[in-house]
This record gives C-alpha cells, structure tokens and sequence, in this order.
C-alpha cells in the first residue's frame, strides 16, 4: 500500500508532492497518473477569483492511503467526492485509524486542525473536487450575508464533529459538469469557477437549513461546549464495559440531562447514544481490518458478550457482516 | 408624471432608488413595489459582492416607462435580457397592420455598452420581464482569465456592439432568468445566490457567443427579421404546455418560411430541433414547477399535458435522469456519515 501523508496549504505544492510520491511530473496544472499508480488524472485549477481547487477523475491500480496531517492553522478543505469503491480486500495496516473507509461519495468539510484519511483500495474510482480556503476567505464569503454570522458560529461549534453530507443528484450533475469541461477549453476555468461556487453555495445553504431543523441554539456558552466534549469524550474511553448511563453523563457535565441531550445533538449532530454506536463500530471495523482480532475477540473487546447481536449491530452500520469482512483474507 | 426617467450613473441600485423617489414610495432593501398608479409588479436592484450591480423587474405598467442611461465615464458593459410576453393570438406578424413596431417588443439578450446611450422600455399594459446588469473588464477577468477576455473584447464584443446582433432567450437562461425574477428572494445566501446565477447568465452568453459561427466569422446569415420571426415561433412553442404544440405546418405558415428552412435555422438558433425544443422546455417547466413545492406530480403532469402519468414519469426520466418523484424527496434533512 502506499501511504501518502501532507499538510499542505497550497494545492500546487500539494500536486507536485504528489507527483513525486506518484513518480512522475505536473505537466501545465496537470497529473497524469502513471500506469502503476492508476488511470486518470488530478487537476489544479486556480480559479480567476482567486480560490484553488483539485479536480480529480481516476481509477487506482494499487491501494493508496492519503493522510492530511493536522496543522495548526485556520484552513478548510471543503471536498465533494464521487467513489465508487472496489471489492478487492485492503492490503496493510490500518489499525486504530478512524473513520476509515467510511467516506463513499459525500461532501465532506473538514478543518486542518483535524486529521483526515481517504484510502483508496485497488480499483477505487474518485471523481471529485476538493477545495482549500482559509477563515478569512470564509469569513469574507460569509460577511456579506445576513446570515453569515450564524453560520459561522454554528461552523465554529461543529469543526470538531464531522461534517458530511450526502453527494445527491444534483451535486452529482453539477460534479460531472465539472469533470467533463474539456481541459483546453478556453472558457474552461470560467465553467469550472461557477460551478464550483454553486457548490459552496449550496453546500452553506443547506447547512443552514440544518440549522434551523435542529433549533440550533446559539446560546450554548462555551463551557457547555467544553463539558459536552468532555462528556462524548469519556463515551469513548472505553467501549468493552457498558456505556455510562446519561444521568451520570449529566451529573458529570453538571447539566440536567435534557439539557446535556439537547446540547449534545447540537453539538453533533445525533443524540448521544448514536454517536457512541457509531464510533463503537468505527473502532470494530478498524480492529478487524488490522487482522490482529478474530471476530469473537473484537466483539468482546467492544462490550458484546453476544457475537450475534454484535454481528447484528455491525451489519446495520456498513451492510455486511464481521465475517464477510475478515472472509476477504 | 413624467414617463421619462435619465440616470447619470450605471448603477441599478440608484435607478431604483430614484425610481421610488419619483413614484413617491420607498423601496427598502432596494425593492420597488410599483404602486397601482404606475402599475403593477416590481423592480429590484442589488450590488454583489463582486461589484456587478443588477437589475430584475417584472412589469405591466399603466403607462409605458422609459428609463435611459446618459453616456457614462465609467466603462461598463451591460447584458439585459428582457422578455415581453404576448398572448400568442396578438402576435403580429410583419406585413400585418401592428400598433407596435416589432423591433420595440422584441424579447432578446443585447449587450451594451455605458459609452452608448441606453434605453429601458416598460411598455403598457405589457407583462415585461427583464435582467439586467452592469460588469467591467476587470469583473469579467476575474470570471474568465485574463487571456481569455482579451480576445472577447477585442474579437467579438465590439462586432456585437457594432451590429446590435439579436440573440435569443432561449431555455438555458430562460431557467435561469426564473430565478431571478422574483419579487423577494428568501435564500440564506442571497448575496451568492444572485451572484452566482448573474454569472451563469454571463457564462452561458459567453459560450453561445463562441459557438455562434455569425459571430465568430463576422457573417449573419439570417436576417434580423427572419431572426424575429423565429422567436415568435419559439414564444407559441413553449406558451402553454396543456395544449398539443402547433405543427409544423402551422408554425412554417406563422413565420412564412419553407418547414425545410424553418427547421434548419430554428435548429441553428435555438440549438436544437423544434420538437427537441419543445420536450426540453415542457420537462424543464415541469420540473420548476416540481421543485417549489406547491404542486403534486398529477397536477404537474397534466399541467405541462400529460394525462398519462406513467408517460410523463418515463419522460421526466430520459430528461434529468430521475424521477419526478425523487426531485419531490430531493431537499430533505441532511444526514450525517451513516
């Protein structure tokens, strides 16, 4: 497998370093990967009103691990990806690392302060764009709407959770209007630009809207965010005994527990025992594909004393069975 | 009340403003409700965050209005897309007796330049829907590149300048202007929103300009008149979709061309084949229609004459790829990484 791993704040540093880790060169803008990396290609587009973006359309011929390392700076990477997966099973290590193949096709806004990993198995089809900006180019794009102000303290509150939302019909259609601009089209960067600030707008748009279906409450000072995180925290410490019921969740972030629920959902977006099953499995996943565990083994490790409920509980979360995933080997 | 109004600068938000002043109402947030004295619809103005100032209006004014811009100093080029919506019965073809010379009520996009004087006419009693905005070279650089505007502007700007060639408002934009042209847009981002759609309508006309070959080679072969023509058959075309569309032979006789040559140049103008046209426009109306929400996919479907709704179902698909019924569910609650 190979493990490409960067942090980045320009994209066209970020293509060249990965040309080198590709063995090949960045021709006008251009990565054309090399057979034994895969078909296709990623393209910078720095666009006339300033932005940068990858544009990206391939196919792997071998397993290849992307890792953002975190950074201590006020940068956003706003991808919206179309993936089609392969069946071949993942070869390598990739024990404890979260969140792992758990991106199909999404939009995905991540903060460079977070660590973020995309693997890509042999055969792995990627049609996407990533788009990179700094706060002041948000906060400048936000400013001059009423609603700016709102949003950016909802996205201030929720950088630490992640931010996905679903790659539907109509980010698809404008994706593929993207994707399939002629390189050498003279009005090329015009088509691209406007499409990819429908995206952006779309993509901040409907995060409002989620906003407002929630009752997002913007009143939540900043030590209840503080003992929330604690309190999802703690969740996670420890998934083989029993979870900690929420009145003692309550009691340990001193709030009542409707009032911790509530704030909890806000802050990420699910209510607290989802959040916990779904990092539970998370870890499940990661255990077995690290091929140290057998089923049995991670099921007890995660608090399961019976392997059919757990098998139940997995297959709800990725639509397939422990077994079938450690079958592949 | 005069019915002649002149601006000093190219700024919309000023034509507005000084509108409302003269109808004696406010217009707050730039928006000009006409009042029934003057008419009836509206006017609104913006400035976007790039710096194009823009215009949308939907009119039917009492009295017909005319607002001309005096040549400015300030070096501006405008695009105005204005669409005058006539029963079809009433359309007049040329040669018959007319109350209106056609040239003034033609729906078009024109460009336009602040060192030429300009004018916006209202008609009466005229249902007027119009776009228009204002962009500088460095604006349009900023859209397209540096390289690329040098040619716009020296190659094919000034031949459309010259020759005031018209273009019509054909079902790209026309989807587009439709956004636009509502009295208050509720979006969260609204700023953006009119932007980006601003730059949509520019995109597109930048596109068809280099794909127009009259353009590109400096050689029309149509006529203005015979260009007027079609876009009348192009206005009985998408008028009511709850009715048979007219046939050929109707439309050839309507626009007094062979059906050969109608076919042709519609195809060269529109870009595509009459009845392609027509399917295209009656999905894409549907499918608005769909989108806000107020009506179920029955009423949709007999609205735009289906009384099949299997046959329209089947249609919508081969068009957008999806049925009419996901484009119902397709704005739910987000979901997270699940």
């Amino acid at each position: 497998m190979l493990k490409i791993e960067y942090n980045h704040t320009d994209y066209a540093e970020l293509l060249s370093d990965f040309a080198q880790y590709f063995d090949c060169a960045v021709v006008d803008n251009l990565l054309v990967l090399p057979p034994h990396i895969g078909n296709g290609y990623m393209k910078l587009v720095e666009m006339p009103n300033g932005l940068q973006g990858i544009i990206s359309n391939y196919t792997v011929h071998q397993d290849i691990l992307f890792k953002r390392n975190k950074i201590n700076r006020d940068f956003f990477t706003l991808r919206f990806d179309e993936v089609i997966m392969s069946e071949k099973p993942v070869d390598g290590e990739v024990d404890g690392l979260p969140d792992i193949n758990q991106i199909r096709s999404a939009v995905f806004l991540g903060s460079a302060k977070f660590e973020w990993l995309f693997l890509t198995t042999n055969g792995t089809q990627v049609k996407g764009v990533n788009i990179f900006f700094s706060k002041d180019w948000l906060e400048h794009f936000l400013a001059v709407e009423s609603v700016g102000d709102l949003i950016k303290k909802y996205l201030s509150l929720k950088m630490s959770a992640f931010n996905y939302e679903p790659m539907d019909m109509e980010y698809k259609r404008i994706l593929g209007e993207i994707v399939n601009t002629e390189q050498h089209f003279m009005y090329g960067s015009m088509v691209v630009q406007n499409r990819i600030m429908l995206m952006l707008e779309r993509f901040f748009t409907r995060i409002y809207y989620k906003m407002s279906d929630i009752h997002f409450d913007v009143k939540l000072t900043n030590d209840d965010i503080n003992s929330v995180k604690k309190i999802a925290h703690e969740l996670l410490k420890d998934f083989s005994v029993e979870p900690v019921g929420i009145n003692k969740l309550a009691k340990m972030a001193a709030m009542s527990p409707s009032k911790l629920k509530i704030s909890f959902k806000e802050i990420f977006g699910m209510p607290i025992y989802q959040y916990y099953q779904k990092h539970r499995m998370n870890r499940a996943k990661a255990m077995l594909l690290s091929r140290k565990y057998s089923v049995k083994e991670v099921g007890l490790e995660l608090g399961y004393n019976n392997l059919s409920n757990f098998a139940k509980a997995f297959k709800k979360s990725f639509d397939q069975l422990p077994s079938d995933l450690l079958g592949r080997y | 009340m005069s019915n002649h109004f002149k601006f000093e600068h190219p700024d919309y938000v000023q034509y507005v403003q000084q509108l409302a002043d003269s109808f004696k109402v406010k217009a707050a947030a730039n928006l000009l409700v006409l009042p029934p004295a003057v008419g009836n619809g509206f006017i609104w103005a913006e400035t976007l965050p790039i710096g194009i100032s823009v215009m949308a209006a939907q009119t039917v004014m009492v009295h017909e209005i005319t607002l001309s811009q005096s040549p400015a100093a300030e070096h501006f080029y405008s695009l105005q897309f204005t669409e005058y919506s006539k029963d079809p019965s009433e359309i007049k073809l040329p040669g018959t007796k007319k109350n209106q010379p056609v040239t003034q009520l033609q729906s078009s996009v024109r460009l336009m330049h602040t060192l030429m004087p300009q004018t916006y006419v209202f008609p009466e009693g005229v249902l007027t829907q119009t776009v228009c905005f204002y962009f500088s070279k460095n604006q349009l650089n900023q859209l397209v590149g540096t390289n690329a505007v040098e040619e716009m502007l020296t190659k094919y700007f000034p031949y459309l300048l010259l020759n005031e060639a018209l273009e019509p408002i054909a079902t790209d934009y026309r989807i587009t202007l439709n956004e636009l042209q509502v009295e208050t847009i509720d979006i969260p981002l609204r700023l953006n929103y009119i932007q980006n759609r601003v730059l949509l309508l520019l995109e597109k006309f930048i596109i068809n300009l280099f794909n127009r070959k009259e353009v590109v080679t400096g050689k029309l072969k149509r006529t203005d008149g015979e260009t007027m023509r079609l876009m009348q058959v192009e206005a009985l075309l998408v008028k009511n979709f709850t009715l048979a569309p007219p046939t050929i032979d109707e439309l050839s006789r309507i626009s007094a061309m062979s059906p050969t040559k109608l076919k042709n140049d519609f195809k060269n103008l529109y870009g595509h084949p009459i009845y392609v046209y027509f399917q295209k426009n009656r999905m894409l109306k549907a499918k608005s229609m769909l989108l806000t929400g107020k009506y179920s996919i029955k009423e949709v479907g007999v609205m735009v004459g289906y009384s099949n709704l299997s046959h329209f179902a089947n249609t919508f698909k081969r068009e957008f790829s999806i049925l009419p019924s996901e484009v119902m569910a397709k704005d739910g609650v987000l979901v997270y990484n699940s």
